[in-house]
Protein backbone atom coordinates (compact mmCIF):
# COMPACT_ATOMS: atom_id res chain seq x y z
CA UNK A 1 0.00 0.00 0.00
CA UNK A 2 2.58 2.11 -0.87
CA UNK A 3 1.22 5.89 -1.10
CA UNK A 4 -2.08 5.22 0.70
CA UNK A 5 -2.97 7.72 3.30
CA UNK A 6 1.02 9.52 2.91
CA UNK A 7 0.47 12.72 3.85
CA UNK A 8 3.16 15.13 2.95
CA UNK A 9 5.99 16.11 5.15
CA UNK A 10 6.59 19.50 6.25
CA UNK A 11 8.74 20.63 8.67
CA UNK A 12 6.82 23.43 10.44
CA UNK A 13 3.07 24.24 10.03
CA UNK A 14 3.62 27.74 8.84
CA UNK A 15 5.00 26.25 5.45
CA UNK A 16 2.18 23.41 4.66
CA UNK A 17 -0.01 25.72 2.06
CA UNK A 18 -3.02 27.32 3.86
CA UNK A 19 -6.11 25.43 3.12
CA UNK A 20 -8.70 27.11 0.85
CA UNK A 21 -11.05 26.70 3.73
CA UNK A 22 -13.45 24.39 1.78
CA UNK A 23 -13.22 21.42 3.47
CA UNK A 24 -16.54 20.31 5.30
CA UNK A 25 -17.13 18.11 7.98
CA UNK A 26 -20.82 16.51 8.61
CA UNK A 27 -22.69 18.80 11.23
CA UNK A 28 -23.55 16.16 13.75
CA UNK A 29 -19.80 15.44 13.85
CA UNK A 30 -19.37 19.32 15.16
CA UNK A 31 -22.52 18.69 17.29
CA UNK A 32 -21.15 15.39 18.90
CA UNK A 33 -17.78 17.27 19.49
CA UNK A 34 -19.57 20.84 20.87
CA UNK A 35 -21.71 18.73 23.09
CA UNK A 36 -18.53 16.97 24.28
CA UNK A 37 -17.36 20.55 24.99
CA UNK A 38 -20.14 21.35 27.27
CA UNK A 39 -20.46 18.68 29.18
CA UNK A 40 -16.71 18.27 29.82
CA UNK A 41 -16.91 22.13 30.96
CA UNK A 42 -19.68 21.38 33.42
CA UNK A 43 -17.69 18.88 35.24
CA UNK A 44 -15.06 21.83 36.36
CA UNK A 45 -17.70 24.50 37.45
CA UNK A 46 -20.32 24.67 40.22
CA UNK A 47 -22.12 27.45 38.26
CA UNK A 48 -23.54 28.92 35.52
CA UNK A 49 -21.87 31.79 35.03
CA UNK A 50 -18.70 29.82 35.15
CA UNK A 51 -19.98 27.33 32.99
CA UNK A 52 -20.45 30.29 30.44
CA UNK A 53 -17.31 31.95 31.47
CA UNK A 54 -15.64 28.99 30.61
CA UNK A 55 -17.37 28.31 26.92
CA UNK A 56 -16.52 32.32 26.40
CA UNK A 57 -12.63 31.07 26.76
CA UNK A 58 -12.53 27.84 24.19
CA UNK A 59 -14.53 30.16 22.12
CA UNK A 60 -12.10 33.19 22.37
CA UNK A 61 -8.94 30.95 21.51
CA UNK A 62 -11.22 30.22 18.07
CA UNK A 63 -11.73 33.54 17.37
CA UNK A 64 -8.56 34.74 17.91
CA UNK A 65 -6.97 32.77 15.24
CA UNK A 66 -10.32 32.69 13.31
CA UNK A 67 -9.32 36.46 12.57
CA UNK A 68 -5.65 36.20 11.56
CA UNK A 69 -6.65 33.60 9.66
CA UNK A 70 -9.30 35.26 7.95
CA UNK A 71 -7.05 38.57 7.32
CA UNK A 72 -4.53 36.52 5.71
CA UNK A 73 -6.86 34.42 3.16
CA UNK A 74 -10.36 36.79 2.70
CA UNK A 75 -8.75 40.18 3.55
CA UNK A 76 -5.56 39.83 1.91
CA UNK A 77 -3.29 40.51 4.92
CA UNK A 78 -5.56 43.27 5.87
CA UNK A 79 -7.61 44.06 9.21
CA UNK A 80 -10.08 46.23 9.78
CA UNK A 81 -8.97 49.64 12.12
CA UNK A 82 -12.38 50.84 12.27
CA UNK A 83 -14.84 49.86 14.63
CA UNK A 84 -18.03 49.87 12.35
CA UNK A 85 -15.45 47.80 9.76
CA UNK A 86 -14.86 45.43 12.01
CA UNK A 87 -18.39 44.63 13.37
CA UNK A 88 -19.49 44.41 9.83
CA UNK A 89 -16.06 41.56 8.96
CA UNK A 90 -17.97 39.92 12.27
CA UNK A 91 -21.16 39.79 11.19
CA UNK A 92 -20.49 39.08 7.49
CA UNK A 93 -17.24 37.62 7.19
CA UNK A 94 -16.53 35.61 10.07
CA UNK A 95 -19.85 34.24 10.10
CA UNK A 96 -19.91 33.49 6.73
CA UNK A 97 -16.88 31.31 7.26
CA UNK A 98 -17.48 29.62 10.35
CA UNK A 99 -21.53 28.74 10.05
CA UNK A 100 -22.49 29.27 6.04
CA UNK A 101 -24.32 32.20 6.22
CA UNK A 102 -24.37 35.82 7.27
CA UNK A 103 -25.92 36.65 10.65
CA UNK A 104 -29.51 37.35 11.10
CA UNK A 105 -28.73 41.07 11.75
CA UNK A 106 -26.71 43.83 13.33
CA UNK A 107 -27.80 46.18 15.22
CA UNK A 108 -27.08 48.89 17.34
CA UNK A 109 -28.23 49.76 20.67
CA UNK A 110 -29.83 53.32 21.74
CA UNK A 111 -29.57 53.09 25.02
CA UNK A 112 -26.13 53.09 25.07
CA UNK A 113 -23.90 54.23 22.32
CA UNK A 114 -21.25 51.58 22.76
CA UNK A 115 -23.13 48.54 22.25
CA UNK A 116 -24.05 46.65 19.37
CA UNK A 117 -25.70 43.46 18.74
CA UNK A 118 -25.67 40.64 16.46
CA UNK A 119 -28.51 38.55 16.27
CA UNK A 120 -29.03 34.30 14.88
CA UNK A 121 -32.48 32.75 14.75
CA UNK A 122 -30.83 29.51 14.95
CA UNK A 123 -27.64 29.95 16.17
CA UNK A 124 -25.23 27.16 14.82
CA UNK A 125 -24.39 25.91 18.40
CA UNK A 126 -27.79 26.04 20.07
CA UNK A 127 -29.36 23.54 17.08
CA UNK A 128 -29.24 20.55 18.98
CA UNK A 129 -29.39 21.77 22.28
CA UNK A 130 -32.02 22.49 25.24
CA UNK A 131 -31.32 24.02 28.51
CA UNK A 132 -32.94 22.24 31.34
CA UNK A 133 -35.14 24.25 33.53
CA UNK A 134 -33.24 24.28 36.27
CA UNK A 135 -29.89 25.65 34.30
CA UNK A 136 -31.80 28.99 34.29
CA UNK A 137 -30.48 31.68 31.69
CA UNK A 138 -27.78 29.35 30.34
CA UNK A 139 -26.84 30.02 26.56
CA UNK A 140 -24.43 28.07 25.02
CA UNK A 141 -24.18 30.29 22.21
CA UNK A 142 -21.60 31.83 24.93
CA UNK A 143 -18.84 29.52 22.94
CA UNK A 144 -19.52 32.13 19.95
CA UNK A 145 -19.80 35.42 21.93
CA UNK A 146 -15.91 33.91 23.25
CA UNK A 147 -15.18 33.96 19.18
CA UNK A 148 -16.48 37.23 18.48
CA UNK A 149 -14.42 39.31 21.81
CA UNK A 150 -11.56 36.96 20.30
CA UNK A 151 -11.66 38.31 16.81
CA UNK A 152 -12.86 42.13 17.93
CA UNK A 153 -9.90 41.76 21.10
CA UNK A 154 -7.42 40.39 18.46
CA UNK A 155 -8.26 43.17 15.84
CA UNK A 156 -7.52 46.19 19.00
CA UNK A 157 -11.28 46.58 19.98
CA UNK A 158 -11.72 44.81 23.81
CA UNK A 159 -15.60 44.35 24.39
CA UNK A 160 -17.70 42.32 26.51
CA UNK A 161 -19.74 39.68 24.72
CA UNK A 162 -22.34 37.69 26.50
CA UNK A 163 -24.92 35.85 24.75
CA UNK A 164 -28.67 35.76 25.23
CA UNK A 165 -31.73 34.41 24.47
CA UNK A 166 -34.36 36.52 23.25
CA UNK A 167 -38.00 35.57 22.80
CA UNK A 168 -39.40 35.83 19.40
CA UNK A 169 -43.25 36.63 19.19
CA UNK A 170 -44.76 33.59 16.96
CA UNK A 171 -41.75 31.40 17.76
CA UNK A 172 -41.07 28.86 19.23
CA UNK A 173 -37.60 28.85 20.46
CA UNK A 174 -36.18 32.08 21.17
CA UNK A 175 -33.60 33.68 19.07
CA UNK A 176 -29.95 34.04 20.26
CA UNK A 177 -28.68 37.59 20.45
CA UNK A 178 -24.81 38.80 20.94
CA UNK A 179 -24.69 41.47 23.12
CA UNK A 180 -21.04 43.34 22.01
CA UNK A 181 -20.17 46.37 24.90
CA UNK A 182 -17.22 48.24 23.88
CA UNK A 183 -14.70 49.23 26.21
CA UNK A 184 -15.04 52.98 27.11
CA UNK A 185 -12.46 54.11 24.61
CA UNK A 186 -13.39 52.21 21.72
CA UNK A 187 -16.75 54.19 21.65
CA UNK A 188 -15.37 56.12 18.65
CA UNK A 189 -14.17 55.50 15.51
CA UNK A 190 -10.70 55.90 15.26
CA UNK A 191 -10.37 57.51 11.74
CA UNK A 192 -7.47 55.51 10.96
CA UNK A 193 -9.39 54.05 7.75
CA UNK A 194 -6.60 54.86 5.55
CA UNK A 195 -3.58 52.96 7.77
CA UNK A 196 -3.68 49.27 7.63
CA UNK A 197 -1.72 47.20 9.79
CA UNK A 198 -0.47 43.38 8.41
CA UNK A 199 -2.69 41.11 11.01
CA UNK A 200 -0.11 39.15 11.40
CA UNK A 201 1.81 41.34 12.92
CA UNK A 202 -0.38 41.87 15.77
CA UNK A 203 2.05 40.65 18.44
CA UNK A 204 1.63 42.31 21.70
CA UNK A 205 4.19 44.99 20.92
CA UNK A 206 2.60 46.40 17.69
CA UNK A 207 -1.02 46.14 19.44
CA UNK A 208 0.64 48.32 22.30
CA UNK A 209 2.12 50.64 20.19
CA UNK A 210 -0.79 50.64 18.35
CA UNK A 211 -3.19 51.09 20.60
CA UNK A 212 -1.53 54.15 22.17
CA UNK A 213 -1.21 55.58 18.97
CA UNK A 214 -5.14 55.06 18.48
CA UNK A 215 -5.92 56.92 21.51
CA UNK A 216 -3.80 60.06 20.62
CA UNK A 217 -5.82 60.02 16.95
CA UNK A 218 -8.94 59.58 19.18
CA UNK A 219 -9.24 63.34 19.73
CA UNK A 220 -9.92 63.67 15.97
CA UNK A 221 -13.54 61.27 16.11
CA UNK A 222 -15.78 61.85 13.45
CA UNK A 223 -19.10 59.87 12.58
CA UNK A 224 -19.27 57.08 10.20
CA UNK A 225 -22.55 55.98 9.87
CA UNK A 226 -23.53 57.14 6.89
CA UNK A 227 -20.48 55.50 5.02
CA UNK A 228 -21.55 51.94 6.12
CA UNK A 229 -22.15 49.15 3.31
CA UNK A 230 -24.61 47.55 5.43
CA UNK A 231 -27.37 48.59 7.03
CA UNK A 232 -28.10 48.92 11.02
CA UNK A 233 -30.90 49.25 12.45
CA UNK A 234 -31.46 51.21 15.40
CA UNK A 235 -34.06 49.65 18.08
CA UNK A 236 -35.74 51.38 20.73
CA UNK A 237 -34.50 49.29 23.83
CA UNK A 238 -32.59 46.70 24.62
CA UNK A 239 -34.67 43.12 25.37
CA UNK A 240 -31.60 41.24 26.50
CA UNK A 241 -30.70 42.39 29.49
CA UNK B 1 -22.54 -12.31 -3.00
CA UNK B 2 -25.28 -10.38 -1.50
CA UNK B 3 -24.12 -6.47 -1.09
CA UNK B 4 -24.27 -5.38 2.32
CA UNK B 5 -25.01 -1.46 1.77
CA UNK B 6 -22.80 1.17 0.09
CA UNK B 7 -19.41 0.87 -0.35
CA UNK B 8 -19.02 4.45 -0.16
CA UNK B 9 -20.41 6.92 1.94
CA UNK B 10 -20.07 9.93 -0.62
CA UNK B 11 -23.46 9.67 -0.99
CA UNK B 12 -24.68 10.06 2.37
CA UNK B 13 -21.76 12.89 2.79
CA UNK B 14 -23.68 14.58 0.35
CA UNK B 15 -27.09 14.23 1.97
CA UNK B 16 -26.31 15.37 5.20
CA UNK B 17 -26.36 18.89 6.82
CA UNK B 18 -22.24 19.80 6.94
CA UNK B 19 -20.13 23.05 8.34
CA UNK B 20 -17.08 24.53 7.82
CA UNK B 21 -14.24 22.04 8.55
CA UNK B 22 -12.35 24.52 10.12
CA UNK B 23 -14.77 25.60 12.79
CA UNK B 24 -14.68 22.00 13.81
CA UNK B 25 -11.11 21.91 13.57
CA UNK B 26 -10.39 25.36 15.56
CA UNK B 27 -13.41 24.18 18.22
CA UNK B 28 -11.52 20.42 18.56
CA UNK B 29 -7.90 22.30 18.67
CA UNK B 30 -9.64 25.12 21.85
CA UNK B 31 -11.07 21.55 23.54
CA UNK B 32 -7.34 20.12 23.60
CA UNK B 33 -6.23 23.48 24.69
CA UNK B 34 -8.48 23.36 27.36
CA UNK B 35 -7.70 19.85 28.74
CA UNK B 36 -3.87 21.04 28.40
CA UNK B 37 -4.31 23.57 30.91
CA UNK B 38 -6.30 21.73 33.79
CA UNK B 39 -5.26 18.39 33.73
CA UNK B 40 -1.66 19.57 33.24
CA UNK B 41 -0.59 16.31 32.15
CA UNK B 42 -0.23 14.72 28.78
CA UNK B 43 -1.31 11.03 30.02
CA UNK B 44 -4.32 12.74 31.51
CA UNK B 45 -5.20 14.41 28.38
CA UNK B 46 -5.40 11.26 25.95
CA UNK B 47 -7.53 9.78 28.50
CA UNK B 48 -9.84 12.23 28.68
CA UNK B 49 -10.02 12.62 24.74
CA UNK B 50 -10.42 8.85 24.40
CA UNK B 51 -12.86 9.22 27.18
CA UNK B 52 -14.98 12.18 24.45
CA UNK B 53 -14.62 10.02 22.11
CA UNK B 54 -16.26 7.16 23.26
CA UNK B 55 -19.14 9.18 24.69
CA UNK B 56 -19.29 10.65 20.74
CA UNK B 57 -18.96 7.27 19.75
CA UNK B 58 -21.92 5.75 21.82
CA UNK B 59 -24.10 8.32 20.57
CA UNK B 60 -23.25 8.52 17.06
CA UNK B 61 -23.83 4.81 16.25
CA UNK B 62 -27.38 5.36 16.03
CA UNK B 63 -26.93 8.17 13.31
CA UNK B 64 -24.70 5.62 11.16
CA UNK B 65 -27.01 2.81 11.25
CA UNK B 66 -29.83 4.96 10.59
CA UNK B 67 -28.43 6.63 7.97
CA UNK B 68 -25.76 4.78 6.49
CA UNK B 69 -29.08 2.16 4.99
CA UNK B 70 -26.28 -0.75 5.63
CA UNK B 71 -27.42 -4.48 6.87
CA UNK B 72 -25.56 -6.62 9.24
CA UNK B 73 -22.16 -7.09 8.36
CA UNK B 74 -20.92 -10.68 8.15
CA UNK B 75 -17.22 -10.31 10.06
CA UNK B 76 -15.22 -8.02 11.75
CA UNK B 77 -13.61 -7.39 8.44
CA UNK B 78 -16.46 -6.12 7.14
CA UNK B 79 -17.16 -4.04 9.92
CA UNK B 80 -14.14 -2.58 9.80
CA UNK B 81 -14.26 -1.66 5.81
CA UNK B 82 -17.28 -0.10 6.77
CA UNK B 83 -15.74 2.21 9.42
CA UNK B 84 -13.36 3.66 6.86
CA UNK B 85 -15.22 3.75 3.83
CA UNK B 86 -18.62 4.78 5.01
CA UNK B 87 -18.50 5.89 9.23
CA UNK B 88 -15.39 8.30 8.19
CA UNK B 89 -16.95 9.77 5.19
CA UNK B 90 -20.17 10.43 6.49
CA UNK B 91 -19.08 12.53 9.33
CA UNK B 92 -15.35 13.39 8.80
CA UNK B 93 -16.12 13.83 4.65
CA UNK B 94 -12.53 11.62 4.44
CA UNK B 95 -11.32 8.07 3.87
CA UNK B 96 -9.43 5.64 5.72
CA UNK B 97 -8.08 2.67 4.19
CA UNK B 98 -8.00 -1.01 5.83
CA UNK B 99 -4.09 -2.31 5.93
CA UNK B 100 -2.35 -5.42 7.66
CA UNK B 101 -4.89 -8.22 9.18
CA UNK B 102 -3.60 -10.29 11.18
CA UNK B 103 -4.13 -14.15 10.36
CA UNK B 104 -6.92 -14.28 12.47
CA UNK B 105 -8.61 -11.27 10.95
CA UNK B 106 -9.30 -9.75 14.54
CA UNK B 107 -6.72 -6.94 14.14
CA UNK B 108 -5.99 -4.16 11.32
CA UNK B 109 -4.92 -1.42 10.37
CA UNK B 110 -6.76 2.07 9.47
CA UNK B 111 -4.86 4.42 7.74
CA UNK B 112 -6.38 8.00 7.17
CA UNK B 113 -6.02 9.92 4.07
CA UNK B 114 -6.82 13.20 5.68
CA UNK B 115 -7.29 14.16 8.63
CA UNK B 116 -9.36 17.22 9.54
CA UNK B 117 -8.87 17.62 13.12
CA UNK B 118 -5.30 18.47 12.78
CA UNK B 119 -5.07 21.51 10.02
CA UNK B 120 -2.93 24.33 11.65
CA UNK B 121 -1.57 21.50 14.69
CA UNK B 122 2.39 21.31 15.31
CA UNK B 123 3.01 20.05 18.54
CA UNK B 124 5.41 21.95 21.07
CA UNK B 125 8.08 20.38 22.67
CA UNK B 126 6.15 20.28 26.06
CA UNK B 127 3.30 17.97 24.22
CA UNK B 128 5.49 15.31 22.55
CA UNK B 129 3.65 12.53 24.40
CA UNK B 130 0.04 13.60 23.29
CA UNK B 131 -2.03 11.44 21.32
CA UNK B 132 -3.79 14.82 19.74
CA UNK B 133 -6.13 12.88 18.02
CA UNK B 134 -6.94 10.58 20.53
CA UNK B 135 -11.26 10.91 20.51
CA UNK B 136 -11.16 9.48 16.99
CA UNK B 137 -9.76 6.33 18.83
CA UNK B 138 -12.47 6.65 21.44
CA UNK B 139 -14.97 7.20 18.85
CA UNK B 140 -14.54 3.46 17.30
CA UNK B 141 -13.97 2.42 20.54
CA UNK B 142 -17.48 3.19 21.77
CA UNK B 143 -19.52 2.60 18.20
CA UNK B 144 -18.55 -0.62 18.33
CA UNK B 145 -19.76 -1.48 21.48
CA UNK B 146 -22.62 -0.43 21.05
CA UNK B 147 -23.07 -3.20 18.03
CA UNK B 148 -21.32 -5.39 20.94
CA UNK B 149 -17.69 -5.52 19.65
CA UNK B 150 -15.15 -4.71 22.85
CA UNK B 151 -12.41 -3.29 20.95
CA UNK B 152 -9.37 -1.67 21.85
CA UNK B 153 -8.29 1.39 18.99
CA UNK B 154 -4.66 2.98 19.33
CA UNK B 155 -2.45 4.93 17.68
CA UNK B 156 0.41 3.65 15.75
CA UNK B 157 1.42 6.63 13.55
CA UNK B 158 1.07 9.85 13.74
CA UNK B 159 1.95 12.94 11.33
CA UNK B 160 2.44 15.09 14.27
CA UNK B 161 4.15 12.72 16.15
CA UNK B 162 7.18 12.40 13.02
CA UNK B 163 5.73 9.73 11.44
CA UNK B 164 4.44 9.89 7.94
CA UNK B 165 0.63 8.79 7.89
CA UNK B 166 -2.20 8.48 10.36
CA UNK B 167 -2.72 5.56 11.48
CA UNK B 168 -4.91 3.68 14.12
CA UNK B 169 -5.01 -0.12 15.22
CA UNK B 170 -8.32 -1.18 16.05
CA UNK B 171 -8.07 -4.68 17.83
CA UNK B 172 -11.29 -6.76 18.47
CA UNK B 173 -11.07 -7.90 22.29
CA UNK B 174 -14.55 -9.88 21.84
CA UNK B 175 -17.75 -10.55 20.42
CA UNK B 176 -20.79 -9.52 23.31
CA UNK B 177 -23.09 -11.94 22.55
CA UNK B 178 -26.58 -10.16 22.47
CA UNK B 179 -28.47 -9.56 25.00
CA UNK B 180 -32.07 -8.09 25.93
CA UNK B 181 -32.28 -5.36 28.85
CA UNK B 182 -35.77 -6.77 29.25
CA UNK B 183 -37.05 -9.46 30.67
CA UNK B 184 -39.41 -12.08 29.41
CA UNK B 185 -42.13 -11.79 32.35
CA UNK B 186 -42.73 -8.39 32.62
Amino acid sequence: MIGVGKAKQYSNVLDKPLSKGKQEVSLSAFSFLFSELVQYNQTQVDNIAELERRLEDAGYSVGARVLELLCHREKGNRRETRLLGILSFVHSTVWKVLFGKVADSLEKGTEHEDEYMISEKELLVNRFISIPKDMGTFNCGAFVAGIVRGVLDGAGFPAVVTAHFVPVEGQQRPRTTILIKFAEEERSETGLSSLHIPALLSSNLVQFIWSRWRSWLLQSTFHLLDTLSFPIYTVSSLTCE
Amino acid sequence: MPTVGPRSGDAIFAKVERVNAELFTLTYGAIVRQLLTDLEDVEEVNKQLDQMGYNIGTRLIDEFLAKANISRCVDFKETAEMIAKVGFKMFLGVTASVTNWDIEGTCCNMVLEENPLVDFVELPDTCQGLYYCNVLCGVIRGALEMVSMKTEVTWVRDVLRGDDSYELQVKLLKQVPEEYPYKDDE
